[in-house]
């Protein structure tokens, strides 16, 4: 499913600028710099032939990303990544104006085996010079990517080069460190994964390997561009700049290993929380966890500027939910100043509403479950606060959420979504028939809950706080 | 929907038809529709005439009251659950809800549209010129006494033309500040019920029963502003009895004609004719133009000379260095020739009413040209500006972006943008009066043009 534009690096956009210092024939000795125009989920990049230190490894899967081709340069893997402004589609019909790399934000995921030596241009297409900073990585200080501090900036329209050696083992990331607030705002950032050369005693084979970014972006609804300078209050809160339902999910087959890669360059914290399973941290950025000092979570707390490497074994079937457990970041774009509605009667009041405006409807005095059915106008491109229809009705969220499915029949390899999860029967929630009761709307009882010995008590007239 | 209403004809041909239609029997005006009856003025002078009493629609003055808090635990637990319970009588909430007060509301009937056709301008002034027997011609009048009815005939059509058009633009006003009060009593009655549930603090809602205020206050304003330019104009068309005012309420169009694209000073004339046209106009300037040329021909030009002379040395001598003493001269002579006074008098008045009639028709064009610039930029822009941003607010209201007081906010933000747009339209109006009363030969006069900005144009409340 790669749809991947390939354009000569020496192409469109470079010969406009002024040659002087990239002349043609240097041109023509860079790596292409392939773009990407999809915010599906790529396939994972695994070329043939040599990996690194010789032993092929099970290559990590971009939630709604990719990974960035090499070419094999006399020992060295070459990369080109291009620093451009990109219009992510961060769900279908929401469009976001962002800064990004080589098409897409965030940007392609780097992989490599450790012990790699890596040749890294970047082409600064941005109207600001930028650098990279290769975050958690050991290099030599002139590659780290500060600004000032270890480079000059790279240019408008400049390549520069950083050359470095993938040292340690781990999960990455790589973000601008050159106005760096703005450049992040805009969502530039991308993965960097190092695989062990050998087995490595803290590192384990798994089936399934995902990663993924936490970004977050203030977009006024009706707008497209994120607005930079808002320091906490954003509204759009994404896996990788997708929201949900435009977040793929993370699929097993029954019993796989699975590791799962977070990293967090947003401006809060995020306590990403698995249904059905435990898990354990097993690496963040700093390196592996040994196994003595693992300890069991559901929600594990990714702070600012870190990673969590999570794994666990997909031993439960179904359809789980995986979220940032702040539960306004499973939700799209809200007004913070609209007052609770709940509790609060409008009988007589809507004739006089609908008078002033014909189009007003009621909405939020039954809380807001019909949100999450509803379809009105809303600003253009803005996505709903709440939506998504799961097969027993509405699901409810946005932002920051997506499923874990677990599959028997998941054949290894296959990444794509199976669908729906269906039930064995009998281990589903269900309605119990109660005899009619003043003041509730239920039918006559039918006594299904009997079938399985369950006991269907008679409820007792409410006695006060008694029986808690 | 406004009732049509004819564009205003040319001047001449106006007056002419108006004069012709004066002069039929009554039966041409009954066939029209008009009320036939020829007011008594007997009736209307004697105290004992009964009056009916108003029956003048009426907004009380609004009573905002704060509900408390509950502070009781079991008060409060019983009062909350009981909010809950009522909000889940409706579990569909809007179309349940809307189900329930088409039950329970008693049916509002719908205003009825009046069968008669609509006051137009024209109906207006021939009612109006019933009782004004000093504005007909007669075959006895000479120029002069013929002229001077004719001002005083145009000075009325002029007056009539604004009460009629002050009449609209009151009622309109009116209508849309009537909407405006009524949003506003929406959010606040809204309002307290958010603070009865607990949702809101008594400081939301006495914002709310503020913009309330200001609205009751801006309407009482608009309605009583209303009553007295429909009393003015009852007053002009001779219309005495207590209720004429509210029948004519009823028989006036909507709103005023919709302002034309193009602006024309008149039939057949273009910009560059409008100083001739209003010298053409005014019916006794050609005869004071050739009076005064046969005064000038009957003095020598040495003796119009030697005057200016005289009249140049006197001024440069005395004004300079006492500007308050009256100029002098003493050329005994020349003050003693009756014929050069005549004439210097003649050609001195004549200028004065030429420099007043060009100086007249440029202000009063320019005035017509600005007032026709902003009624067309107030209808087609910030009436439309008004009308978009409410629309804005609908779809953000629909997110959850905003509240529904935002979105009542924004209702009145647009309806004081359409005030505004008739408000604008009603001042091209008026500046069409006044000028077509100046092309017909009337006069121009400032006074009349400043006063109309402030009636009517009461401040509106502005909703946060």
């Amino acid at each position: 499913m790669n749809r991947r534009q390939l354009f000569a690096g020496a192409g469109v956009g470079l010969t406009a600028l002024a040659s002087a210092s990239v002349s043609r024939v240097a041109l023509a000795g860079l790596p292409e710099a392939v773009q990407h125009t999809s915010a599906d989920t790529s396939a994972p990049w695994l070329p043939s032939g040599v990996t690194g230190a010789g032993r092929p490894y099970q290559p990590v899967v971009t939630l709604n990303g990719w990974t960035l081709p090499w070419r094999m340069n006399n020992g060295v893997k070459e990369f080109h990544l291009v620093a451009e402004p990109v219009v992510r589609e961060v769900a279908p019909g929401f469009l976001v104006n962002m800064w990004g790399y080589n098409g897409q934000s965030p940007g392609p995921t780097i992989e490599v085996v450790e012990g790699d030596r890596v040749r890294l241009y970047v082409t600064n297409r941005l109207p600001e010079h930028t650098t990279i900073h290769w975050h958690g990585q050991r290099l030599p200080n002139g590659m780290d990517g500060v600004g000032g501090l270890n480079q000059p900036q790279i240019p408008v329209g400049k390549t520069f080069v950083y050359e470095f050696v993938a040292r340690r083992p781990g999960t990455f990331m790589y973000h601008p460190h050159a106005d760096e607030m703005t450049q992040m705002a805009m969502g530039m950032m991308g993965m960097w994964v190092t695989h062990p050369k050998g087995r490595h005693p803290h590192i384990a084979e798994v089936q399934r390997d995902y990663c993924f970014l936490l970004s977050a972006y203030d977009v006024e609804p009706g707008s497209m561009t994120p607005q930079v300078n808002t320091m906490l209050d954003h509204n759009i809160w994404t896996f990788n700049s997708r929201v949900f339902p435009g977040i793929s999910p993370l699929v097993a087959r029954l019993g796989d290993r699975v590791r799962v890669r977070v990293g967090n360059l947003t401006m809060t914290n995020h306590p990403i929380h698995i249904h059905g399973i435990e898990f354990e941290v097993t690496g963040t950025d700093g390196g592996p966890v040994p196994p003595s000092a693992r300890w069991p979570e559901v929600t594990t707390d990714v702070a600012v500027g870190q990673m969590r490497q999570i794994e666990f074994l997909a031993d439960e079937p179904g359809d789980w939910a995986l979220h940032c457990h702040k539960s306004h970041h499973t939700m799209g774009a809200m007004g913070h100043g609209v007052p609770t509605m709940i509790g609060v009667d409008h009988r007589g009041l809507l004739n006089k509403l609908q008078r002033a405006s014909p189009e007003y409807m009621l909405m939020g005095e039954r809380g807001m479950a019909d949100m999450g059915e509803m379809h009105m106008e809303l600003p253009p491109n803005t996505a709903p606060m709440m939506t998504g229809t799961g097969p027993y009705g509405p699901i409810e969220m946005g932002g920051m959420f997506t499923t874990l499915k677990v599959r028997a029949d998941q054949k290894p390899g296959d990444h794509r979504d199976p669908g729906w999860y269906t039930l064995p029967e009998g281990t589903q929630a269900r309605e119990v028939a109660l005899p009619a009761q003043p003041g509730t709307h239920r039918a006559a009882p039918a006594q299904p809950g009997a079938a399985h010995g369950a006991q269907v008590r008679k409820p007792q007239p409410a006695q006060g706080h008694a029986h808690h | 929907m406004p009732q049509p209403v004819a564009p205003f004809p040319l001047p001449w041909a106006f007056c002419a038809s108006v004069l012709l239609a004066a002069a039929l029997p009554s039966t041409g005006l009954r066939a029209q529709g008009l009320p036939a009856p020829w007011p008594s003025a007997l009736s209307a002078a004697s105290p004992d005439t009964p009056v009916p009493s108003p029956v003048a629609p009426t907004v009380a003055p609004p009573r905002p009251t704060l509900p408390a808090l509950a502070s009781d635990p079991a008060q409060a637990r019983a009062q909350w659950q009981r909010a809950n319970q009522r909000v889940a009588e409706f579990p569909r909430g809007h179309m349940d809800v809307l189900r329930w007060e088409q039950q329970h509301t008693p049916g509002v009937t719908p205003p009825t549209t009046s069968a008669t056709p609509a006051l137009t301008l024209a109906t207006a002034l021939r009612l109006s010129l019933r009782h004004r027997p000093e504005l007909f011609t007669q075959p006895n009048m000479n120029a002069l006494e013929r002229a001077a009815v004719q001002r005083a005939h145009i000075d009325h059509v002029r007056q009539l033309q604004r009460a009629w058009t002050q009449a609209i633009a009151s009622g309109q006003h009116l209508q849309l500040l009537t909407e405006v009060l009524q949003a506003a009593t929406t959010g606040a009655e809204l309002g307290e019920r958010m603070v009865q549930t607990g949702n809101w603090s008594q400081a939301k809602l006495l914002r709310e029963q503020q913009v309330q205020a200001q609205a009751w206050d801006a309407w009482a304003q608009a309605q009583q502003d209303d009553r007295a330019a429909r009393e003015r104009l009852a007053r002009l068309m001779g219309e005495w009895a207590a209720d004429a005012a509210d029948r004519l309420g009823a028989q006036l169009a909507g709103q005023l004609p919709v302002v034309p694209e193009a602006l024309t000073p008149g039939e057949g004339l273009c910009a560059t004719d409008v100083e001739a046209a209003v010298l053409r106009s005014d019916p006794t300037l050609a005869w004071q133009r050739t009076q005064t040329q046969r005064q000038l021909d009957a003095v020598g030009s040495g003796q119009l000379d030697a005057w200016r002379h005289a009249v140049d040395a006197a001024v440069a001598t005395g004004t300079p260095h006492s500007p308050h003493t009256a100029p002098d001269i003493q050329d005994l002579p020349l003050l003693r020739d009756h014929l050069l006074a005549r004439a210097v008098r003649a050609e001195a008045n004549l200028l004065q009413r030429a420099a007043q009639r060009r100086s007249m028709a440029r202000e009063a064009w320019a005035h017509l040209q600005a007032q026709h610039a902003r009624a067309l930029h107030a209808q087609n822009t910030v009436a439309h500006l008004g009308t978009q941003l409410e629309q804005e607010t609908l779809t953000r209201y629909n997110g959850m972006l905003q509240s529904t007081w935002d979105l009542l906010a924004s209702v009145r933000q647009r309806l004081l943008a359409l005030d505004a747009a008739a408000q604008a339209r009603r001042d091209y109006w008026l500046a069409q009066a006044d000028w077509q009363a100046l092309l017909a030969g009337g006069d121009y006069t400032q006074a009349d043009t400043a006063s109309t900005r402030t009636t009517g144009a009461a401040a509106a409340p502005q909703g946060h």
